[in-house]
């Protein structure tokens, strides 16, 4: 009987076929969801996704944008929120 | 109307949100300096700050530096940087602390019981020479 932890779903199910010919049921995390904007909701580019394990061992480069606001907003609304920036009065760095 | 000497904020890139000042303009081109990398910009990726300062033509990055200085602009802050590895030491976990402790106490206390047996020898040798002069 597998653990009861195993009987939801939380865990993703993956068929491996074993070098004896068995296939054997494997259950591996699942991936977290994309990273969004959190001005328009849409898809980030460029922020990777996967698990904590596989992201600890890429660099921050790999993982995330260079930029203002970057992993946060996409480009187009850090765009738009530093030109109200400099509308409302040229904010200073 | 984005001229040699107006103030700008770059919005793209990684130097969006950084200040500098138009060098020189070539078509729909500009070349930046001050805050930023210096490099030719899109005029879309600028945007202008409402700001001029006074500076030449292809000037140095130096100058601009200082122009923008004296309009109240300040170099962006750095983030802090990483520490260096090997340069911090952890604390012992408490497990090991104790162990230590009750080391270093039974030492202390083997010493002072060598100490203890020196000095009753020295009494016994003292109290025997002691008597052998009085015979």
């Amino acid at each position: 009987m597998v653990k009861p932890g195993f009987r939801s779903r939380s865990q993703r199910r993956v068929f491996v076929r074993l070098p004896s010919g068995i296939v054997k049921l494997f259950y591996r995390q699942r991936k977290p969801c994309q990273a969004q904007c959190h001005m328009c909701g849409n898809v980030l580019h460029g922020i990777t996704r996967g698990t904590s394990a596989a992201l600890q061992r890429m660099p921050k480069s790999a993982k995330t944008v260079n930029r203002k606001y970057g992993g946060s907003l996409c480009s187009q609304c850090s765009r738009t929120l530093l030109v109200e920036e400099v509308i409302r009065g040229g904010e200073k760095q | 109307m984005i001229t040699v000497g107006t103030v700008c904020m770059k919005i793209a890139g990684r130097d969006s949100g950084n200040v500098g000042v138009v060098v020189s303009v070539e078509g729909d081109r500009v070349l930046l300096d001050g805050f930023v990398r210096r490099r030719l910009c899109s005029l879309r990726h600028v945007e202008p700050l409402g700001k001029t300062v006074k500076v030449k033509a292809h000037a140095s990055s130096v100058d601009v530096q200082k122009a923008l200085e004296s309009l109240g602009y300040t170099f962006p802050v750095v983030r802090t940087q990483k520490r260096e590895k090997g340069k911090t030491v952890k604390p012992l976990p408490k497990r090991v602390l104790h162990v230590q402790e009750r080391v270093a106490a039974k030492v202390a206390s083997e010493k002072k019981k060598a100490t203890q047996k020196i000095s009753t020898k020295k009494a016994l040798t003292k109290k025997i020479t002691s008597q052998e002069t009085k015979q």
